[in-house]
C-alpha cells in the first residue's frame, strides 16, 4: 500500500511538472506583455523596457521556465509582477476560501445526488423518479452563472435568507456552494441511479432477496456498496470540475478565492501567480484523487488485493 | 439552581450585547464601498487606477485640493504663489500637520515626495514641466518650471502628487508601502484582506478634522450584476457605473439614489494614419462625416450621453461647447471616399478590446460606414492582446478609445493623445508627427486659464481639419448609494473623496 502511494506521488510531481510547462508555454505564447499592462496605457517604450528587466522578462523562455520550477522546488513562487509580493502568500491567504467552497459543494452534491440517486433506482418511474431526473437535466445544463444569478435574486433579494456576496461567514457560502454542486449533484444523481438500476439486477441481489434478507439491508449492503465504486470515481474527478467552476462562481459571488486571483492575474499576464495558482489547484486535485483511489481499497477488498499486490 | 441563575445571567448578557449590537448597527458608522477591482497596490505614486485613487485618496494628502468650482486651493500648504513668469511656483507649510505614526510633516518630506513622483515616471505628462523642487528654509519649497505650465495647480492635487513621510518611505522601503501606506489623511489602513476587503479607520488627529463615518470597508466586487444585487440587498452602499439597463431599476428602488456626471473621458474613434488607406486625409474626413452621434447614444449607451463636438471631455477646462466639431453628412462623405480615390468603397478592420458597451457602439460604426460603402470588420481582442497590438505594436486600423483625464485639465487628456513626443504607446496611438498641432498643444499647456480656451480651440480646429480622430460621445459616470449616505457627488474621474461623505 505505501509503495503505491508513493508511487502516485512520485507521479503526481510529474503531472505538476507537465502542466507547468503548458500553463507557462500559454502565458508565454498569448499576446500581451505585463510590463505593458501594469503600466497601463500611458506608459512610453522605456519605460516598459525597463520594467521588463527588472521582472526578468527579457530573458529567454527556457532560463526564465527554469528559474521558476528550480525556485518552486525549494517553496519560492517567486514575487507576483504586479503587485511585487511573494506569490505564496497571496495564495496561502486566498486558497481557503476557494478550498472551503469546492468541498461544501463537493459534500452537498454527494449527500443529495447518491441518496436521491438511489430512491430514484428503486422507485424507478415513479413520481420522485421523474421529477429528479428532469431537475437533474436543469442543473445539469444550465450555466453556473445564470443559476447563480437567480439565486441571489430569489434567496438574497427577495428572500433575504443568505447574503448575495462575501465570505464572511458559513451563511454566505451557502448560495455559491449551491450553485458550484449543481452540475456535479446533477451528475451523481444520475450515476448513481444507473449504476444502481444495474446491480438492483443483479443475481446475488436477488440471491439476498431469496434469503429473506431486509430491503433496507438489500439497497445499502448489496446494492449500494457495489454501485459506489463509480461514484466514488466521479466525486473525485468532479472535485476538479468544482475547482475550476469556482473561477466563475467567486467572480459572481464576489469571493476572493483563488479563482478571482487567477482571472486577474491572467488578465494582467501576472504568469508566477497564475503558475502558483494553477500548481496550488493541481496538486489539490491530485490528492483528492488519490485519496479517491485509496477509498476504493476500503471499498472493494478485490481493489484492495491488488494494491497489497503491486 | 445556581447553575439555572448562572444560565439565565449568560442568556441576559448574550441579548443585551445583541442589542447594543444592533444599535451601534443602526447609527452607521460603517460604510461598505464597492471597487470595481481590488488596488494592486496602494502606492499612489506607483498605479492608475482610479479605484486605487480613491483609496490613497483617503490615506494622504495633497498640497492643493479642489475647490469644486473648476479651480485649486492649497490644502496641506498653507499658501502657494506664482511667479510673475510662471516659472516658479513657492509652497508655503506653516501649520502643524502629522503623519498617522505621529511625526510633523515637513518641507523635506514635501521635496522628497515631489522627488518621488517625478522619479516614478507614472504622472510624466505632469512633470515634465518640472525642473527642480528645492527646499528654501523650514516653512518654503520652490517647485521650478522650465516652461509655463497652466494645469499645475491641478496636478498638484492630483494623487500622483500624494505627500509621503520620507522617515517612513526611506525606513520601509518600496515595496512595504504598497501594502502599508502611511499618510496625514483622514483615514489610516487597518486591514487588507486579500481579495476580500480593505478596511480603512478614521485618523481622530487628522489636520482638517476627523472625518464623520469612523469605518470604510471597500470591497471588490468586478460583475455589475452581482454589484446591482448586493446593492439593493443592502450588502454594499455604493457601486460605480451600474449596467445602463439596471439605472430605470435603480431609480425605481427608494432606497437608492443614482448620482451622475459627464465622465472626463470622451468615447472616440481612432484611426492608424500610419494604414496605408488610412494615411489619406480624405478618408478619415469621410469617415468622420459618415457617423451619426446621436443613434450611437441611442443605440449603444441606453440615451445616456451626449454628443461630442471636441476631443476635450465636458469637465476639463479648456473645453467649449462652441468648439466647431463635425457634421454628420452622408452625401459630402460618399463624394469624399470617390475624391480619395475609393469610389467603390473599400474594407477596415476596427478592433476592440472586450467589451459590451463599445461592442455596441462598434455595431453602430459599422452600420454607418457601410451606407457609405466601407465594409468594417469588427475583431474583439483579450485585453493583453489589444494593448500589444494598439498601443505597444501600433498594428492596427481602426479602434474605439476613451483616453480619460488624471485631472480636469484638457492637457491631460489632449497632450499624450496627439503630441510628436507621445507618439506610439504613451498615448498618441493616432501616430500624429504634426509640429503645428505639436506646438500649437505646447502653447495651450502654457495658455492661462483666460486664454486656454482659444488656445485648446486651436488645437481641435487642426485636429478636425486633418480628421485626426473622431470624438464620439461624451459618456456619463454614475454612482449609485443608498439614500443614507451624504455628501456624495458623482465625480467625473471616478476618484472619490471619502473623508467628506457622512451618514
Amino acid at each position: 500500500m505505501a509503495k503505491y502511494v508513493l508511487k502516485r506521488l512520485a507521479m503526481m510531481i510529474l503531472v505538476v511538472l507537465g502542466i507547468s510547462f503548458i500553463v507557462f508555454l500559454i502565458m508565454n505564447l498569448t499576446p500581451g506583455n505585463a510590463a505593458q499592462m501594469i503600466l497601463g496605457q500611458s506608459a512610453n517604450p522605456e519605460q516598459v523596457a525597463k520594467l521588463e528587466a527588472e521582472l526578468g522578462l527579457d530573458q529567454p523562455f527556457f532560463t526564465r521556465y527554469f528559474n521558476f520550477i528550480l525556485g518552486a522546488l525549494r517553496g519560492d513562487f517567486g514575487q507576483s509582477y504586479q503587485t511585487r509580493l511573494p506569490v505564496f502568500d497571496e495564495i496561502l491567504a486566498r486558497f481557503p476560501t476557494t478550498l472551503c467552497l469546492a468541498t461544501l459543494a463537493m459534500m452537498l452534491a454527494t449527500l443529495v445526488g447518491v441518496p436521491v440517486g438511489v430512491i430514484s433506482a428503486i422507485r424507478q418511474y415513479s413520481i420522485v423518479d421523474n421529477v429528479s431526473m428532469v431537475t437533474a437535466m436543469l442543473f445539469a445544463s444550465l450555466p453556473s452563472f445564470v443559476m447563480g444569478l437567480l439565486l441571489q435574486l430569489s434567496f438574497a433579494l427577495n428572500l433575504k435568507w443568505f447574503p448575495a456576496t462575501g465570505a464572511d461567514s458559513l451563511r454566505s457560502f451557502v448560495l455559491p456552494a449551491i450553485t458550484l454542486s449543481a452540475g456535479t449533484m446533477a451528475t451523481l444523481t444520475r450515476m448513481t441511479r444507473s449504476t444502481m438500476l444495474e446491480v438492483i439486477r443483479a443475481d446475488y441481489v436477488r440471491t439476498a432477496r431469496a434469503k429473506g434478507v431486509g430491503e433496507r439491508q438489500i439497497v445499502l449492503r448489496h446494492c449500494l456498496r457495489n454501485a459506489l465504486l463509480p461514484i466514488v470515481t466521479v466525486i473525485g474527478v468532479d472535485f476538479g470540475t468544482v475547482l475550476g467552476g469556482s473561477v466563475v462562481i467567486e467572480s459572481v459571488f464576489a469571493l476572493g478565492g483563488l479563482g478571482t486571483l487567477l482571472i486577474t492575474s491572467i488578465r494582467m499576464k501576472d504568469t508566477p501567480v497564475v503558475m502558483a495558482a494553477v500548481m496550488f489547484i493541481t496538486v489539490t486535485y491530485s490528492l483528492v484523487n488519490l485519496a479517491v483511489d485509496l477509498i476504493y481499497a476500503f471499498i472493494d477488498p478485490r481493489v484492495k488485493s491488488q494494491y497489497t499486490k503491486g | 439552581m445556581k447553575k439555572n441563575l448562572l444560565k439565565a445571567l449568560a442568556a441576559l448578557m448574550a441579548i443585551l450585547l445583541l442589542a447594543t449590537g444592533c444599535a451601534l448597527a443602526e447609527a452607521r458608522d460603517t460604510l461598505v464601498w464597492a471597487m470595481s477591482a481590488e488596488p494592486a497596490s496602494l502606492d499612489p505614486m506607483n498605479t492608475a487606477s482610479m479605484n486605487t485613487f480613491t483609496i490613497t485618496y483617503a490615506l494622504y494628502d495633497c498640497l492643493t485640493i479642489s475647490d469644486g468650482n473648476g479651480g485649486y486651493k492649497p490644502y496641506l500648504a498653507d499658501e502657494i504663489t506664482v511667479s510673475e513668469d510662471g516659472l516658479v511656483y513657492t509652497v508655503k507649510l506653516t501649520k502643524d500637520v502629522y503623519f498617522q505614526d505621529g511625526s510633523k510633516l515637513t518641507v523635506e518630506d514635501i521635496k522628497y515626495s515631489l522627488d518621488r513622483t517625478i522619479a516614478a515616471g507614472w504622472a510624466f505628462d505632469m512633470t515634465l514641466c518640472i525642473d527642480e523642487v528645492a527646499v528654501i528654509d523650514d516653512t518654503t519649497v520652490e517647485i521650478r518650471l522650465n516652461t509655463p505650465f497652466g494645469g499645475m495647480m491641478g496636478s498638484l492635487a492630483s494623487p500622483f502628487f500624494s505627500i509621503m513621510s520620507k522617515a517612513y518611505c526611506e525606513s520601509v522601503g518600496n515595496d512595504a508601502i504598497k501594502r502599508q501606506p502611511m499618510g496625514t489623511g483622514a483615514y489610516r489602513l487597518t486591514e487588507w484582506a486579500s481579495g476580500d476587503h480593505i478596511t480603512l479607520e478614521a485618523n481622530e488627529n487628522y489636520f482638517a478634522g476627523a472625518p464623520s463615518i469612523k469605518t470604510i470597508i471597500c470591497k471588490p466586487i468586478s460583475d455589475k450584476n452581482t454589484g446591482m444585487i448586493a446593492l439593493q440587498n443592502g450588502e454594499i452602499d455604493t457601486f460605480m457605473n451600474v449596467n445602463p439597463t439596471d439605472i430605470s431599476a435603480v431609480e425605481a428602488d427608494e432606497n437608492l439614489v443614482l448620482y451622475a456626471c459627464n465622465a472626463a473621458s470622451v468615447l472616440s474613434l481612432n484611426m492608424n494614419i500610419e494604414d496605408p488607406v488610412l494615411s489619406n486625409e480624405k478618408v478619415r474626413q469621410a469617415i468622420c462625416m459618415a457617423i451619426n452621434k446621436d443613434d450611437i447614444i441611442i443605440g449603444a449607451l441606453e440615451g445616456r450621453g451626449t454628443p461630442a463636438n471636441s476631443a476635450i471631455p465636458t469637465v476639463c477646462a479648456g473645453y467649449s461647447s462652441e468648439t466647431p466639431g463635425t457634421t454628420f453628412d452622408m452625401a459630402r462623405a460618399k463624394e469624399l471616399l470617390a475624391e480619395a480615390g475609393y469610389p467603390d468603397g473599400v474594407s477596415l478592420k476596427l478592433c476592440l478590446k472586450e467589451d459590451t458597451t463599445n461592442q455596441k457602439v462598434a455595431t453602430v460604426i459599422q452600420a454607418y460606414l457601410s451606407m457609405i460603402g466601407i465594409q468594417v470588420e469588427i475583431e474583439l481582442m483579450e485585453g493583453g492582446a489589444y494593448t500589444t497590438a494598439v498601443y505597444a505594436n501600433g498594428d492596427y486600423q481602426m479602434t474605439i478609445s476613451s483616453w480619460s483625464a488624471m485631472f480636469l485639465d484638457a492637457y491631460s487628456v489632449m497632450y499624450s493623445q496627439f503630441h510628436k513626443d507621445c507618439y506610439g504607446g504613451t498615448g498618441n496611438i493616432t501616430h500624429v508627427v504634426d509640429d503645428e498641432l505639436s506646438g500649437l498643444l505646447e502653447a495651450a499647456a502654457k495658455a492661462s486659464d483666460e486664454d486656454k480656451v482659444a488656445a485648446y480651440d486651436a488645437v481641435c480646429a487642426n485636429i478636425l481639419e486633418h480628421a485626426y480622430q473622431l470624438p464620439l460621445v461624451y459618456q456619463q459616470t454614475t454612482i449609485t448609494a443608498t439614500k443614507e449616505l451624504k455628501g456624495l457627488e458623482a465625480s467625473p474621474l471616478g476618484c472619490y473623496m471619502l473623508k467628506d461623505l457622512s451618514f
